[in-house]
């Protein structure tokens, strides 16, 4: 089993990218192409296509039998809040990002906003959160901002996790996971092996297809 | 295995002339008080004398009222009065049909329906079921009372209707009377664990059960009587992804009750699967596509020699939900793509009705518990269904929890379970990380039948035609589900029902049957 996470040569990199295939029973695979945040159902010969996967942003180097789901924890879930709320500052700017990564979903892949979010990040710390914040403070924020957002999901959840994340300066890592074989997918971000908020937890169902580790 | 009562033999009551066929599923009490006769009916053999002498003696105290707010939510209750007024009250979660017709100016009753025996088929009634399956999943249509026979008509669950003469004269919902005590948590908490104390009692004469045990809060609260002497769990393991906790929390759940667990393997077991017995239902279902799980479970059981199998069902509908709103029912209803104009019209007018129903107040407790299987696993296996999340007393207390939660504006869920039942429920139970979807499982069961579903379609496709219905294009459907394809399964799962329920009585040719619209 492939950890999504770390390796010891990885850590000096500032990104590690991981990804896996999905069996669909009929002799197909399921894939999660970065490049245009799609899913793909491709026969064997497809899916075995150095220059085709490379075009979908799949680089056959990051590839593994399996991408492990690296959640231990749901640090807070939507019962376990309530009504928590954060202070004006914080909530205008981060549901500003929120709404930023919610808008943009269409137009701008899950990836390339990923590491845009990370570019970012350090302009945050110590104003919308201070260094070393841990995933409970994380989870706090994410809820307090969802509670105010139109229609919350887990697209800019997790993505907003992530710039959390490396802000308060931790390392985390984004993933993609299907219900397989449906057409369902989910996005989480796992902050040292915690998520900091799930409304309801249902990452556990999903299985990783893609996985990207951002450090600050 | 017990015996297992065919419908062929069941009673007929004469109630001062008026007529009554009980399947002999349906257990009954009959008494005769002075303003008239009434009788008590049941599935439930062992808890009938105790269920009916509770409504009576209630009765007695309101001075002659007949007390509906008391009926058990799974039973019903006929009075023929002196004056020849007839009251039927069917529970909201009434775990048999009834039924009626009007034959030489008196309404006639029946929890069967004369299929095949010369009664003309309705059109309507038919695209009315698919309406319904739609909408309610396979839930009894409560909104709309059309059957597929003409001349039949089904009470609506949850309501006390009054006939004077052959007319059908009212209809009322009864109303779950609830309070909380003092309006505290703790209140609704003890509310709570009386109820399942008063489950875990009434529960007491049985000596074999089998319990399906998912590992959930609701079927190991089911499980959870004092009496577990011969009490077996049976599981349904699929080798998924997301179902890889689900054996160690299932496991730990028998360990805790002190039970012996046996497992059955999903894969088999897909939805659309093929029964190997019989299976004629009065009425089209969509629970039909889940008839080869319930059959395995209720064959285990009949090998165990088990009276009842126990399950969780009705958990999430009372205590995960809030029982003061409406119920929304499905967003994507059927498309017109199947239908004809004329049937489209019917069928739209069907989900109109629906969905305008009083019926989806969930207050009234119609959409706690789906019975559909009850009478036919008790007819084919033997066993009994129980849940008790269909017990009046929970269904209250289930109220009272939903009231404290609109009260202090928080979302209903089953933290309220923990509280007043956590010594009955492991901390694997307490922790589970929540419940499996099973949306990969109905993909891949639509891989494996697709073309066993186009077959039906086909089998039938006179009769689908004739009432408005397209099989080429439900053909057509079915098999782009199976290749994995992104479509709504909607319309196949609708007319799957009634493909099912037409071929299961060899009614393969327009011309086999009268028909009547």
């Amino acid at each position: 089993m492939a950890a999504a996470t770390t390796t010891s040569s990885a850590t000096r990199k500032p990104t590690d990218e991981s990804w896996a295939e999905i069996g669909a029973s009929d002799g197909r695979t399921f894939l999660y192409g970065p490049r245009l945040g799609r899913l793909y159902l491709l026969h064997p010969s497809q899916a075995s296509d150095r220059t085709f996967l490379s075009i979908l942003g799949l680089p056959t180097l990051s590839r593994q039998p399996e991408v492990a789901d690296p959640i231990e924890r749901v640090t807070h879930d939507r019962a376990s809040l309530g009504s928590a709320s954060a202070d004006r500052r914080q909530a205008l700017s981060l549901g500003l990002a929120y709404g930023l990564f919610q808008l943009t979903r269409r137009a701008i892949p899950f990836g390339s906003m990923a590491l845009l979010a990370r570019a970012v990040a350090p302009l945050l710390r110590g104003r919308i959160i201070k260094a070393g914040a841990t995933a409970s403070d994380i989870g706090t924020l994410v809820h307090a901002v969802e509670a105010q957002a139109r229609s919350p999901n887990c697209y800019p959840r997790a993505l907003l996790t992530a710039l959390l994340a490396v802000a308060a300066g931790r390392s985390c890592t984004l993933l993609i996971g299907q219900l397989a074989p449906t057409r369902k997918m989910h996005a989480w971000c796992s902050v040292e092996r915690e998520l900091p908020y799930e409304p309801s937890p249902e990452h556990y169902l999903y299985q990783p297809l893609w996985a990207l580790t951002l450090r600050p | 295995m017990r015996s297992t009562p065919s419908r062929d033999a069941s009673s007929v009551l004469d109630l001062l002339g008026i007529e009554v066929h009980v399947r002999p599923a349906v257990h009954f009490r009959e008494r005769a008080a002075g303003h008239g006769v009434s009788v008590y009916l049941s599935l439930y053999e062992d808890e009938l004398d105790e269920r009916a002498e509770a409504f009576w003696s209630r009765e007695r105290q309101e001075a002659g009222r007949l007390p509906w707010s008391e009926l058990e939510l799974t039973d019903a209750l006929l009075h023929v009065d002196t004056d020849g007024t007839v009251t039927v009250a069917r529970g909201a979660a009434c775990t048999f049909a009834l039924y009626y017709s009007v034959e030489n100016g008196r309404p006639k009753f029946s929890t069967w329906l004369p299929i095949l025996q010369g009664a003309a088929l309705s059109r309507s009634g038919l695209l009315t079921a698919a309406a319904g399956a739609c909408l309610h999943s396979s839930y009894e249509v409560n909104a709309l009372t059309e059957t597929p026979l003409a001349q039949w008509r089904r009470l609506r669950r949850g309501v006390v209707s009054e006939f004077n003469g052959p007319a059908l004269t009212r209809e009322e919902y009864m109303r779950p009377q609830y309070e909380i005590d003092g309006q505290t948590r703790e209140a609704v908490c003890q509310q709570v664990r009386s109820a399942f104390d008063a489950y875990g009692w009434s529960q007491r004469r049985m000596r074999s059960s089998v319990v399906e045990a998912s590992g959930g809060f609701d079927s190991t609260l089911a499980a959870s009587i004092p009496s577990r002497r011969g009490m077996r769990g049976i599981s349904v393991m699929f080798p998924y992804y997301e179902f890889r906790f689900e054996r160690a929390v299932q496991q730990a759940t028998a360990e805790y009750l002190g039970i012996s667990r046996d497992e059955l393997d999903g894969t088999e077991l897909f939805p659309y699967s093929p029964a190997s017995v019989p299976v004629r239902f009065d009425e089209p279902s969509v629970f039909v596509t889940g008839i080869r799980h319930a059959e395995e479970v209720a064959r285990f059981a009949a090998r165990c020699g088990a009276e009842r199998i126990y399950t969780g069902h009705g958990g999430d509908q009372c205590f995960a939900t809030d029982l003061l709103d409406r119920e929304p029912l499905v967003s994507n209803g059927l498309e017109s793509g199947p239908f004809s104009r004329e049937a489209w019209r019917v069928v739209r007018r069907a989900m109109d009705l629906t969905r305008s129903s009083d019926s989806l107040d969930r207050s009234l407790g119609t959409l706690v518990y789906d019975a559909r299987p009850d009478v036919w696993i008790r007819e084919t296996f033997g066993p009994t269904h129980r849940t008790p999340f269909s017990d009046l007393r929970v269904f209250r207390s289930a109220l009272a929890w939903s009231l404290w939660c609109k009260r202090h504006h928080v979302r209903p869920d089953k933290s309220i379970l923990a509280e007043a039942a956590g010594d009955l429920l492991p901390r694997a139970v307490l922790a589970r990380k929540g419940k499996v979807a099973y949306d990969g499982v109905w993909m891949r069961a639509y891989h494996q039948n697709a073309g066993r579903i186009a077959a039906l379609f086909d089998q039938v496709s006179g009769v689908l035609t004739h009432i408005g219905v397209s099989p080429r294009w439900l053909q057509q459907r079915a098999l782009e589900l199976g290749d994995w394809r992104d479509r709504s399964d909607r319309e196949v799962l609708a007319l799957y029902g009634i493909a099912f329920w037409l071929s299961a009585w060899g009614i393969t040719r327009a011309s086999d049957v009268a028909w009547e619209d």
